[in-house]
């Protein structure tokens, strides 16, 4: 496998590129060519635990190896690996950086996908001003959609073994990422909704109640009541008007949707590890991707709307709870 | 901050700042934190590495400086 010929590549983005891979052993051979580019600098490889096994097994005897990152210890939160890449790239500033990020496996869900789209288009602007290629993985047999909407975000795409351009790439820009993203599903109409002006307390109660009853352990419920607060914070301190919170559960998870007049400029908010030293505000949103499985940001004119997603226990081991309950109450 | 049950991100920032504040005076802060919720925040953020916390005001007293 030869690195991709100069002429397919951007000349602004040389070295963001894409891999549709079929299984792990294709995975890291990719991965391990793709580090080796970046000799004499620093290599990042974050990726699903069956391909970075592969990956272990298969790196350069002679070569300084790679740091490896699991991209489900990073968080199944798309934001959570993007803060890595980047915050790597940001250690690494002034030497050459190449960074495998696993963005797209088969049971992936399309909301996470979406997300993880997102962040891939955002990814040069993220790492402007470093020295950083970055090779972005996804499974061949994801969706036909999903491929092609990922070969729009790469110059150049490593597939079958063949480095070539990426179909219908469209450049960097922003607006590619905007593109990307389409408009939120509707609330359920038994969701239940709270408005909120001045008052912080009701906010987190009401949070604290529907977490409980959807089965979140106490730690968990603890998160969401945390992520939701920093979003009414923001809401109270920065957006004109009231904000609403909105709650529904699914088998699968709750969902917490915080809604306000505010705007969030900045594509990039929260993605980048505040220094913990600051003595400055900022670290909201920053929060919230840590404490969520997924977040869903839609921002405009009219407001912005953020969407916060926490998984459920399985249903059998809240069935065994309310069982055991029971039991030890007779 | 005993009594505290919760705190965001915010209030982190203004932890720092009055914790800079009072060692330019010579001085340390040390907080007591007994609420999940504000630990969490505090650790999450790192600020719990910045700022001298503890969990009660024996433990606060009895350590010496950071």
């Amino acid at each position: 496998m030869t690195p991709p010929p100069a002429a397919h590549c951007d000349e602004r983005d040389p070295g963001h590129a894409a891999l549709f891979y079929r299984d792990a052993a294709e995975f890291s051979a990719a991965a391990r060519d793709f580090v080796r580019r970046s000799t004499g600098g620093a290599a990042l490889v974050a990726a699903c635990p069956g391909n970075l096994t592969a990956m272990q097994a298969n790196l350069d005897r002679e070569a300084p190896p790679p740091t490896l990152a699991e991209v489900s210890s990073a968080g199944t939160n798309p934001a959570r690996l993007f803060g890595l890449v980047r915050q790597f790239a940001a250690d690494h500033r002034g030497q050459p950086v190449s960074c495998v990020q696993e963005l797209g496996w088969s049971s992936r869900r399309g909301s996470e996908l979406t997300e993880a789209l997102r962040n891939d288009a955002l990814i040069d602007l993220a790492l402007s001003g470093s020295d950083a290629s970055v090779l972005c993985a996804y499974d061949a047999r994801l969706d036909q959609n999903v491929l092609a909407a990922v070969e729009k975000l790469h110059p150049v795409v490593l597939a079958d073994g063949q480095w070539r351009a990426g179909h219908g790439y469209r450049g960097t820009s922003a607006g590619g990422a905007a593109t990307t993203l389409g408009p939120l599903s509707s609330p359920p109409a038994a969701a239940a909704m709270l408005t909120y002006r001045t008052d912080q307390t009701a906010v987190r109660e009401f949070t604290a109640g529907q977490a409980r009853a959807a089965g979140l352990s106490a730690s968990r419920v603890t998160d969401l009541v945390i992520a939701v607060a920093e979003l009414a914070g923001n809401t109270l301190d920065h957006a004109p008007g009231p904000g609403v919170l909105t709650t529904w559960v699914t088998p699968e998870e709750i969902i917490c949707q915080v809604e306000d007049g505010g705007r969030i400029d900045d594509p990039l908010a929260g993605t980048l590890r505040p220094k913990p030293e600051s003595d400055q505000r900022g670290r909201g949103l920053w929060v919230v991707h840590q404490l969520c499985d997924l977040v869903e940001f839609r921002t405009g004119r009219a407001g912005t709307v953020a969407r916060l997603h926490m998984r459920r226990p399985e249903l059998s081991s809240r069935a065994q709870r309310r069982l055991g309950s029971r039991s030890s109450a007779t | 901050m005993s009594r505290t049950r919760f705190c965001d991100s915010s209030a982190v920032a203004a932890l720092i700042r009055a914790s800079k504040a009072i060692a330019a005076a010579g001085a340390q802060l040390r907080l007591i934190v007994t609420a999940p919720a504000v630990q969490r925040v505090l650790r999450l953020t790192g600020a719990d590495t910045i700022l001298s916390v503890h969990t009660s005001i024996a433990d606060a007293t009895r350590q010496p400086d950071k």
